[in-house]
């Protein structure tokens, strides 16, 4: 309740396209779903059924004026005197001595019990009364709490709707912010009309609901009416705490998320390589899968990445205790112990149940802001989404809303369960607003059974659509670049049955290639070898030839020569002058001649 | 306003000084000249004036709350008209314009028995 911190962040403030004057309330979530607390000078009514905290509403928000506007009150009540009150927030940790403060000034409008009805009257008593008190204090808020006492006692709707106008207009006319806490049973036609006609009056309606289930009771907020602003109409829920009343909404005041350009390593190189570097920062991821798929260890070696760069975190856990989980990470070779030495590494463990999200949230989010995590791990998300609670899908929103709001990096895992439908539901409901979604599935095959990582989304980064087996091991966790073989992902032992058969036939196909090789060869040096053949016969046709144009020549030489011979013997008897040994050719020639 | 029969300064409930009898001291507190305040005082006053044949001491103050609002809020008054008697150790309560005669008759009659 006491928000300490409320003086520097929340001055009241002005919605967009609206000029209508707030003041906070102080009370976490409600300024957020008000978009700025209530209408200043104007009356605003909260109703609902008995126990659903209206009183503590009221009481909470002038109190945190009190103390951080340190505006003076006025509480008046017509049902509890102030004893009751007292012992009342004395469950709080409020300090009680603020009911002594002396700018806060209590009224005990009740009516006398002994009091006999005669007739018709009014409040202008009280009001006159209220008047100088005002003035004298200088009071600027003020609550009337369970006026319904006063206005049952009043004859009929009519008188009733009289009250609460004059109520109204000295509201209006006395310059002061007003709250009014009406019972309503939600049966009954008076009861209905008197609720009715608030709606229609005032400036502002909320409504508490408290609705007992079979997990506990739940509580919700809602504001019915907010003349003059908008303001977020859903009902939302609400815890009451030792701090007082926590509305459990953590909607950013409508501005843009920081944004970043870095990333942060999710802790295994190899996944980060895939998500051009790891996770964006601020940005949200869920990584699903079915039990066992080691998406905690995955998880938490985002956090253990983070502590080791120095960045503080925070691991929400669901599923396990701080040390099962410290043990169990050492078993991969993270350790985490340093970390939590450090005080860089907050664990929170909800294992017994019992509580509502809405609990859950409310310890979450003070943790985070009480740590100032930078970076957040919820195992599993889906703890908050499980027994068709109304308001999960917006406890997650509203969970991952703050930690986006404030600049953290979230990591969500979440069970998927085949059987259950809403789970399932709700998961894709969480994917919508997460930014990354791994998935780790079993692929089962030849009697194995591996993990696959697929990254089904990644928004901001270009990411393989290709599976990759996820394995854990002494050293860490390790990505292992994925088989495809004939359009299927194979891992493990089919994998390596797979690479044998590839080197077989791989083998066979060299094998192929030198005979061919061999073949060739062969009658490459077949042709070879006819063209040498063929060569030689052409040396030996040619000395042939040479032989024949040889003998040729031989005869004709010898031919001649018998000749001249011939011609030789008959001359000698003629005293011829020794022939000029002209050649026989020669006489030959002229015997040729002379006959021819 | 004008009060009728105003008591004595100083006189407590108890009605010293007026006899054996305890007197009856009546408070109306009234808003200004609002219609329930008027017919209030209006239907006092004819009630009272239908019993002063009764041997019984009657103070009537009529006090307007904006005029006086210290006293309202002193005395606890939160609806107007209300109407307070006093005697002796007995306290009423009326609230309301005082329209039923029947019943303010019966009340008063109470208050002033012993």
């Amino acid at each position: 309740m006491m928000n300490e911190k409320a003086s520097t962040a929340q001055a009241p403030s002005v919605p967009r396209g609206r000029t209508i004057e707030k003041v906070i309330t102080g009370i976490p979530g409600f300024d957020e779903i008000s978009f700025g607390g209530l209408p200043r000078g104007r009356l605003t009514a909260v109703v609902g059924s008995p126990g659903a905290g209206k009183t503590v509403f009221a009481l909470q928000t002038i109190i945190n004026r009190l103390i951080t506007l340190e505006e003076p009150c006025i509480f008046v009540t017509f049902e509890e005197p102030l004893s009751r009150i007292r012992s009342n927030i004395a469950s709080f940790d409020w300090k009680a001595e603020i009911l002594d403060n002396p700018m806060f000034r209590f009224v005990d409008a009740r009516l006398p019990e002994q009091a006999v009805m005669t007739g018709a009257f009014d409040i202008d008593g009280l009001l006159a009364g209220l008047t100088a008190l005002v003035e004298e204090s200088g009071a600027r808020n003020i609550v009337f709490d369970g006026i319904d006492m006063l206005l049952s006692s009043l004859q009929d709707e009519r008188l009733e709707r009289q009250e609460l106008l004059r109520l109204g207009h000295w509201i209006s006319n006395s310059d002061i912010s007003a709250i009014v806490t009406v019972k309503t049973f939600g049966a009954g036609n008076r009861d209905q009309i008197r609720a009715d006609f608030l709606l229609y009056m005032t400036d502002c309606l909320i409504v508490l609901t408290e609705t007992v289930t079979a997990t506990g009771s739940s509580r919700t907020i809602r504001i019915a009416k907010y003349r003059g602003s908008g303001f977020a109409g859903n009902p939302v829920p609400v815890v009451i705490g030792s701090s007082g009343i926590d509305v459990v909404a953590f909607k950013g005041q409508r501005v843009d998320y920081p944004t970043f350009l870095d990333r942060l390593s999710s802790g295994v190189p190899r996944l980060d390589a895939l998500l051009n570097g790891g996770y964006l920062r601020g940005s949200s991821t869920l990584i699903s899968g079915s039990p066992g798929t080691s998406k905690t260890s995955l998880a938490v070696s985002f956090i253990a990445a983070a502590c080791a760069r120095g960045d503080r975190a925070l691991l929400v856990s669901f599923d396990e205790s701080g040390s099962q989980i410290v043990a169990n990470m050492s078993s991969i070779g993270i350790d985490l112990a340093p970390h939590i030495e450090s005080g860089l590494l907050s664990i929170c463990s909800f294992l017994s149940g019992g509580r509502s999200p809405e609990q859950f949230f409310v310890e979450i989010r003070n943790q985070f802001e009480a740590d100032r995590t930078d970076c957040l791990v919820i195992d599993p998300i889906s703890a908050l989404l499980k027994t068709d609670y109304p308001f999960s899908a917006m406890i997650c929103e509203n969970l991952l809303d703050m930690a986006k709001s404030r600049g953290a990096t979230v990591v969500c895992t979440s069970l998927l369960d085949q059987a259950s439908h809403s789970i399932e539901l709700s998961a894709s409901q969480v994917s919508t607003i997460a930014d990354t979604w791994l998935h780790v599935s079993y692929v089962a095959r030849d009697g194995e059974r591996n993990r696959a990582l697929t990254i089904i989304k990644s928004r901001g980064t270009g990411h393989s659509n290709q599976v990759r087996q996820l394995v854990l091991e002494a050293s860490g966790i390790d990505l292992v670049d994925v088989y495809v073989a004939e359009g299927e992902v194979l891992m493990g032992s089919g994998r390596a049955q797979k690479e044998a058969e590839t080197e077989r036939l791989h083998v066979l196909e060299q094998i192929v290639a030198e005979r061919q090789r061999l073949n060739r060869d062969r009658q490459l040096a077949e042709a070879r070898a006819q063209v040498q053949a063929a060569a030689l016969e052409l040396g030996w046709k040619q000395r042939e030839a040479d032989l024949l144009t040889l003998a040729e020549k031989n005869r004709q030489e010898v031919y001649r020569e018998a000749a001249i011979e011939r011609l030789g013997l008959r001359r000698a008897t003629d005293d011829l002058p020794p022939a000029d040994i002209s050649t026989t050719q020669d006489i030959l020639q002229d015997q040729n001649n002379a006959s021819g | 306003m004008h009060p009728v029969d105003p008591p004595p300064d100083g006189m407590d409930a108890s009605g010293e000084g007026a006899g054996e009898e305890p007197a009856v001291y009546l408070r109306l507190y009234v808003a200004r000249s609002t219609p329930n305040s008027v017919r209030a005082e209006r239907n006092l006053t004819a009630v009272l004036a239908s019993l002063k044949h009764e041997r019984v001491l009657r103070f009537l103050e009529v006090i307007d709350v904006f005029l006086q609002p210290r006293r309202a809020v002193t005395e606890g008054v939160i609806v107007t008209p209300t109407l307070i008697g006093l005697r002796g150790d007995k306290r009423i309560v009326l609230m309301g314009d005082l329209a039923d005669r029947s019943q303010l008759e019966g009340v008063l009659a109470g208050l002033s028995k012993d």
